[in-house]
This record gives structure tokens, C-alpha cells and sequence, in this order.
């Protein structure tokens, strides 16, 4: 036998070989990462700036144009601010899209010669202009609109200037929150119900009117609901009340040594499992070099964990969950999060009352004295505070406040003798009545004293012309390729199945209904969610007309702050979330679908 | 009294004239076999009558309705007017009592219970009741042929047309989708049938017709039209074919 040794040297071990070619490989990734973070925090640091998370808690000092906190108090509040506008304009473009969208797409497959015309008409102008320049024409039209300030200070019923459009519209009023849950549920509640009597219908072959009863349902529980029935949502604030105090009272190392405990457990089951595969009566107990491997890579891996949970990392994340101070001074926590949740779906929510001008031009307001105490019940008109109002022609003129609300006072904000901006917070009121929603029609006011006009907050809708540039840019640009592929789903059902719907006496609208769109969808579905990754992420050029949406904040933020790398860690991982979250919703209706066809 | 009356018809596809000018005349409850090569017009006239294809000359009527450009008469005679394809053409979305119970439910208004005690009377008489609730992917060729059947005389059609119903199925499916449409002649329904089943035509029609190159070349009884053709054609063709 040639070429035998006593032993198997390391170097002529495969096993060997093989892992140790991996080691080196990730520790050589690792140090290549290593390596550039290192470079650009000593980049950083001769720049006189140190790369860290410090300025999500500080205040920023700049506004935002329209969103969640026009004067946020700290980064985290303009990122959040910064998210909700992308959203605004993601979810109702979504769902524009895909209506305006499949029209396009049949009519593009219409007989009628003007309609598949016109149609294809629109395709090829939007199709082949950049989105950028026709975000530029829409932001472009609007501004060719008079400016706000030729118009009468008053109410309009519609209202279109260079300041973007208004229209009437129900406002969110402090109890919006518990009916928009009210809303979902019976939907819910209304959607079983039609299941249910399906059921019926089909075990038993006798006709129960699903629908009937569904929308019957539906309607009476709106009544119940608008009258006050909304209101039983509160059981679910009551619950998240309790949440919070409990959570509260749990301290931050039992989450560090939760963690670790769940992770030593299924480090061991997972273990366990491999060795007892290893015994079964195939194996017979033999283990490889590999399998060793994989035991002690099991084990480092736990043992890392562990360690990772009582470093200064786990106490971090300990310290948010239980919603301790140092989470960035901000209300953010899961204890916050439940006590949010308890203020907003309470039977009585509670809301911070924001102090409103009120005279024209008030700036600021100095209270001179409280009317109201805690505990105090108020009605809406009721003088609850003098004051000196600043900013206006005649200085520190006294006013007095009226309550914007009705129901009980919580507790003071403000002492007396301070003065605050308008729209600071100044007390905590239980709101006990009231309706949801509230319907209002726009109204252009004065800005201040100045020769400025706006359109008043809460007076119907009022659509910027940030907004309005990105939102139809977006949708018309994405509403144009989901035409595309609309048409190409109806193209993929074959023409025998029209034919037989024909043969049957279908009319052309029940013929698409019931026989075409429902096997298109099948093939429309996957390119459909990468047209709506395309929009949500088109988005950023919101940039461009000055809409606030996440990149136009967190540009503005890294030129304050100088948080270059931060920022773009954020903008990364909120774009892959949001594309996640749209591709996984995608495949389950894809999956779902699949099943139907079988 | 005859249900169909066709006049001259004729059709062309671009230049190709697929139909030079055929006439004839179907009385209630005949069985017409049509054959014919391929490509010598015999679907595209049968497709002519309910309207899947439109003839540019010539006259069709069905039970006394025209067929015109009026939308109100095409959909009264294809509500009157039942077909089977060769493809079978089940929606394959929806399980098969949906697929017999669609048209009465959509076209004729009929409550669903209604019309699924129908759909189930009609399934039973094609003898595939078990599979009502399968999807149409998971049954046979001759399953689904035969659910085909039952979807278009779910609308209690006075007419059926058949365009080559057996020519895509198994050699022993034949027989079970041919003996689903000889109980449905023995009915007395009205039926076209353009098939190259020799023995069906023989056993079952009325009356056969030979079309070749857009024209009908021969029409007789089966006796004749199988042992004493008048034609050439008839003869060659009968050659190829038996």
C-alpha cells in the first residue's frame, strides 16, 4: 500500500479542509467589513463628527411642510413623520393604481377603436416620459393655478390654487380611532356571517341569502355603532391599560435572561434532535467529524447569544422593551406603546388639547389664569383659561380659551404666567362625547398678520402640491404598467373560455367577472406586486416637489446633524422592510389562489 | 317545421373563403352528423350559428330570430342555442356543479338552489353525479367532456351544437361522451354535430352531410350516404375515413 500514513495529518483531511476554507472565508468577509466601518468612523472623526444614534432624541430644529409633527421634537419624530407621508402616498396609490390600472387594461383590449385608442395613447405618452419630469408637469400645472392670495378670506365648498386643492371632507375627531376599529370588526363580523350562511346553503341546498344577511348585519351595527355603540371598542384600550402597568413593573433584566433562556432552550432541543437522528437504527450512533462540527457550532452560537443578551447590546434592547428612559428620550416602548394605545381606544379616549389661536395672528398665549382644575368636567364653549395672545397688532391682549371638547379635565399642562407656541399641548382632557368623524368644508384664513393666506387645519381636506405632483405622478406612471400586465393576464386565459362564456349567453361584463379576471389574476399576481414595489419605492422622488416624504427628511436631517451613514442605514432598512412586507402579502394571495385552482 | 334555416351563407377569413355558400335546413328534433376533411368549413359553419363567428353573407335563422347584428337577437338565440367544443372549454377556477350552474344563475336568473338541483339532475343523467364537487383539472377527458354537456344543457338549450366532441379524448372515452349524446337524441333535442364517428352518425343521425372546400357536397340519409354515396368525393372520402 503506498501513500499510507499512520495518522491523517490536518492538511489532507477533507473535513478539515472544508471548514476551515469557510472560517477563513467569513472571517475574511468580516474583516473587509470591519475594516471599512473603521475607516469611516476615523473618516468621521477627523471631520469632528462622531458617527452615532445620539440625534434621533435631540431636536432637530427644523419643520416639516405637512405630516404626523410639523415641529418635531426629536429625529425619531421626523423619520416617523417622514414614514407616514411615504405611506400616504403609498397605500392610496396602491390601491388607485391597480383600479385605474385594469380599466386602462381592458380598454386597451377593447373593440372600440376610440377607447383602444385613446388608451393607448395615454400608454405611450406616460410610458415614455421619465416619472421625474411628469412629477415636475403635475407639480408645474398646479402652480399655473391663481395664487391663494387673489382669493377672499372664507368658506369654499372646492377650492384650487397655486397652494395646491380643498375639498370637504369628514375629519378625524378624537373618537375616530375607537370607530375606525368599530368599522374593521364589523366588517369582520359581517364578512362571517356571509360565510356562515353559505355554509348553511351548501350542507343544506336551501337558499339563506348570504348577502342579505351580511349587509343587513353590516348596516345595523353601523347604526348601533354611530350611536354610540363604538364605544365598546374600549374594552380594548381597558386590556392594553393593564398591559402597560404590568409591563412596566417587569425590569429589564428578566427580558435579558428570557431571551437567553428561550435561546439556550432551543439551542438544546435543536441539538438533542440532531444527536437522537444520529442513534436511530440507520445511523447507529455514528457521528462523522461533520456532525461534531455542527454540535459545537450549535453551542457557540447559543454561548454568543447569551453573551450578546448581558452585553450593553441586550441591555438596550432589554431597556426598550420595558420602555426605560434611555431608548432615545422619546415615548418609545412597548409599555408606552400600550399606554398609547389605552389613551387612543379608551371608552373616553384621552387627548392632549393644542393650543389654538384664538383671535387672528396669535402667535403665542400666556395663560393669566386657569378656569379648570383636574377632575373638572367641561363642555365645548366653556371658558376654561385667560390669557395674553402675542403676535397680534395690539400686544398681550387678553383672550380667553375655550374648550374644545367635551368631558373631563385630566390635568394641567401648563402653569400659569408661561407662554407657549400655538399648537403646544397645554392640557389633558377625557373626551366623553362627541362624534367620530366630523364633516367640514375648506377655508382659506390669514396667516397670522402677515399678507399670507392658507388653508385652515381641520376645515375639509387640503391637498398640498407636493402631494398632489408625487401622488398622481405615481399612480398614473404605475397605473400604466399594471395596464400592461392587466392586459397581458387577460391575453394569457385562453380564447376557448370566452367562447364557451359566449356560447352560454354571458354578457361581456359578467363574461370578464366571472370567467376571465378571476384566471388572470392567477398570472397578473407576481409581476402586479413588482409594479407595487416600483411605486412604493418611486416614492422617493417626492424629494423633488419638496414633499416630506423619508428621503426628503432624512436628507434635510444629515445636512443638519451630518449623520450620513445613520441615515442611509435607515432609509435601507425601511425600504426593505416596506418591499418585504408588499412581496411576502403577494405570495400568500398567490399561494392562496393556487389553491383554488388546484 | 324547421328550427334552422341557413341561406347561401357565406364567410371569409381575410381572403380565404371559408364558406361558399351554404343552405340548408334543420327540423325540431333532427340529428345532422357533418364531416368533412379538415379545413373544409364544417366548425366555422356551425360556430356560424350561435355567433362565435360572423358570416358577412347569406341568412341564418334560429326558431325564428335572425341572425343580425342585433344584440338583443344574438343573445336570444345563444341562450337558445347550446355547444360543446372539441377543447371542452370548463372554467377550471371553479369546481364542476359552478360550472353547470353558472349560466342559468347569470344568464337566466334562476335561484342558486334551483338551479344546483338542476345542475345535479343533469350530471346524474351523464352519470358523473360523485364528481360535482371536484375541480375540473382533477377528472378525465371524458369526465369533463361529459360536464360540458351538462353546463350547456343546463341552460335548456333547443338547440345543441357539437364541434367535434370526441377528436381530443382517449379511445375508450369516446364511447362513454358518444353514449351521453345518443341519450340526449333519443330525448329528442335538436343536434348538430360535426364529428368523424362513423358509427355514431350511422347509428344515431337523421341525416349526413359531407362539406369539402367550403361547400356541402353531399347530403343524404345514413343508409345511403354510407353504401351509395352519389359523390366522388363522398366515395374518396369514405375510403380514407372507414
Amino acid at each position: 500500500m503506498k501513500n499510507t500514513l499512520k495518522y491523517l495529518v490536518f492538511f489532507r483531511n477533507v473535513v478539515f479542509l472544508k471548514w476551515a476554507f469557510q472560517i477563513v472565508f467569513l472571517l475574511g468577509l468580516l474583516s473587509i467589513i470591519w475594516n471599512y466601518i473603521q475607516n469611516a468612523v476615523v473618516n468621521l472623526e477627523n471631520t469632528n463628527i462622531a458617527m452615532g444614534w445620539g440625534w434621533l432624541g435631540e431636536t432637530p430644529g427644523v419643520s416639516i411642510a405637512e405630516g404626523l409633527y410639523t415641529l418635531p421634537n426629536s429625529g425619531l419624530q421626523m423619520i416617523q413623520t417622514g414614514m407616514i407621508n411615504m405611506f400616504r402616498i403609498t397605500i392610496t396609490g396602491i390601491f388607485a393604481a391597480t383600479i385605474l390600472g385594469t380599466f386602462l387594461g381592458i380598454a386597451r383590449l377593447s373593440k372600440n377603436y376610440i377607447v383602444e385608442k385613446s388608451s393607448t395613447g395615454l400608454l405611450e405618452v406616460v410610458r415614455n416620459v421619465p416619472l421625474l419630469v411628469q412629477i415636475y408637469f403635475f407639480q408645474a400645472l398646479v402652480l399655473s393655478f391663481p395664487r391663494l392670495e387673489v382669493f377672499d378670506v372664507g368658506d369654499y365648498f372646492i377650492h384650487v390654487s397655486a397652494k395646491g386643492l380643498a375639498f370637504p371632507w369628514f375629519n378625524r375627531g378624537p373618537n375616530a380611532f375607537l370607530m375606525m376599529v368599530y368599522l374593521l370588526a364589523i366588517f369582520l363580523i359581517s364578512n362571517r356571517i356571509y360565510k356562515w350562511r353559505v355554509e348553511i346553503l351548501e350542507r343544506e341546498g336551501r337558499e339563506t341569502r348570504p348577502f342579505l344577511w351580511s349587509i343587513t348585519s353590516l348596516v345595523t351595527l353601523f347604526i348601533v355603532g354611530w350611536y354610540g355603540g363604538f364605544r365598546a371598542v374600549g374594552i380594548i384600550g381597558f386590556i392594553a391599560g393593564y398591559i402597560s402597568t404590568g409591563l412596566e413593573l417587569v425590569p429589564a433584566i428578566f427580558y435579558q435572561a428570557l431571551i437567553s433562556g428561550v435561546t439556550i432552550l432551543i439551542g438544546y432541543r435543536v441539538t438533542k434532535k440532531f444527536i437522537d437522528s444520529k442513534k436511530s437504527e440507520e445511523a447507529q450512533g455514528v457521528f462523522i467529524d461533520d456532525d461534531y462540527f455542527k454540535i459545537i457550532l450549535n453551542i457557540v452560537v447559543v454561548l454568543l447569544v447569551v453573551v450578546l443578551m448581558f452585553s450593553s447590546f441586550g441591555a438596550g434592547l432589554a431597556g426598550f422593551l420595558v420602555g426605560d428612559e434611555l431608548t432615545f428620550k422619546a415615548d418609545w416602548g412597548l409599555p408606552q406603546f400600550f399606554n398609547g394605545v389605552e389613551n387612543k381606544l379608551h371608552w373616553y379616549p384621552s387627548i392632549d388639547v393644542e393650543l389654538e389661536a384664538a383671535i387672528d395672528g396669535m402667535k403665542k398665549g400666556e395663560i393669566i389664569n386657569w378656569l379648570i382644575e383636574p377632575g373638572k368636567k367641561v363642555t365645548e364653549g366653556d371658558v376654561i383659561a385667560t390669557a395674553y395672545a402675542t403676535g397680534t397688532k395690539i400686544d398681550k391682549q387678553e383672550i380667553e380659551l375655550k374648550a374644545s371638547h367635551t368631558g373631563n379635565v385630566e390635568s394641567l399642562l401648563i402653569e400659569k404666567g408661561k407662554s407657549i407656541k400655538v399648537g403646544t399641548p397645554f392640557y389633558e382632557l377625557e373626551v366623553t362625547d362627541g362624534a367620530p368623524f366630523e364633516y367640514s368644508t375648506p377655508k382659506v384664513q390669514q396667516i397670522g398678520t402677515t399678507k399670507f393666506k392658507e388653508y385652515a387645519d381641520g376645515h375639509g381636506k387640503s391637498i398640498s402640491v407636493g402631494y398632489f405632483a408625487i401622488w398622481l405622478g405615481v399612480v398614473l406612471y404605475t397605473a400604466i404598467f399594471i395596464s400592461e400586465v392587466v392586459r397581458a393576464g387577460i391575453m394569457a386565459v385562453s380564447k376557448g373560455q370566452s367562447e364557451a362564456g359566449m356560447s352560454l349567453g354571458l354578457r361581456r361584463g359578467a363574461l370578464l367577472r366571472l370567467i376571465v379576471l378571476p384566471q388572470a389574476i392567477r398570472v397578473m399576481l407576481p409581476p402586479m406586486g413588482n409594479q407595487y414595489l416600483n411605486l412604493a419605492k418611486n416614492t422617493s422622488l417626492g424629494i423633488a416637489v419638496a414633499y416630506p416624504e423619508v428621503v426628503a427628511v432624512g436628507q434635510t436631517l444629515y445636512n443638519q446633524e451630518g449623520q450620513t451613514l445613520p441615515v442611509f442605514l435607515i432609509w435601507m432598512m425601511f425600504y426593505s422592510s416596506v418591499s418585504l412586507t408588499i412581496s411576502s402579502i403577494i405570495n400568500y394571495y398567490n399561494r392562496k389562489m393556487k389553491i383554488v385552482e388546484r | 317545421m324547421s328550427i334552422i334555416q341557413a341561406k347561401d351563407v357565406k364567410k371569409w377569413f381575410g381572403d380565404f373563403q371559408a364558406l361558399k355558400g351554404i343552405s340548408m335546413e334543420v327540423a325540431e328534433g333532427e340529428v345532422l352528423v357533418i364531416c368533412g376533411p379538415s379545413g373544409s368549413g364544417k366548425s366555422t359553419f356551425i360556430r356560424c350559428i350561435n355567433r362565435l363567428e360572423q358570416h358577412q353573407e347569406g341568412q341564418i335563422v334560429v326558431d325564428g330570430t335572425e341572425l343580425t347584428n342585433d344584440l338583443k337577437n344574438i343573445e336570444t338565440i345563444r341562450s337558445e342555442v347550446g355547444m360543446v367544443f372539441q377543447s371542452f372549454n370548463l372554467f377550471p377556477h371553479i369546481t364542476v356543479l359552478q360550472n353547470v350552474t353558472l349560466a342559468p344563475i347569470w344568464v337566466r336568473k334562476k335561484s342558486r338552489s334551483e338551479s344546483e338541483e338542476k345542475a345535479m339532475e343533469l350530471l346524474e343523467r351523464m352519470g358523473i353525479p360523485e364528481q360535482a364537487n371536484k375541480y375540473p383539472g382533477q377528472l378525465s377527458g371524458g369526465q369533463q367532456q361529459r360536464v360540458a354537456i351538462a353546463r350547456a344543457l343546463a341552460m335548456e338549450p333547443k338547440i345543441m351544437l357539437f364541434d367535434e366532441p370526441t377528436s381530443a379524448l382517449d379511445p375508450e372515452m369516446i364511447k362513454e361522451v358518444l353514449d351521453a349524446m345518443k341519450v340526449l337524441a333519443e330525448d329528442g333535442m335538436t343536434m348538430i354535430v360535426v364529428t368523424h364517428e362513423m358509427g355514431f352518425a350511422k347509428e344515431v343521425a337523421d341525416r349526413v352531410m359531407l362539406f369539402d372546400d367550403g361547400q356541402m357536397v353531399e347530403e343524404n340519409t345514413p343508409e345511403l350516404f354510407f353504401d351509395k354515396p352519389k359523390h366522388e368525393r363522398t366515395k374518396l372520402f369514405l375510403s380514407q375515413i372507414l
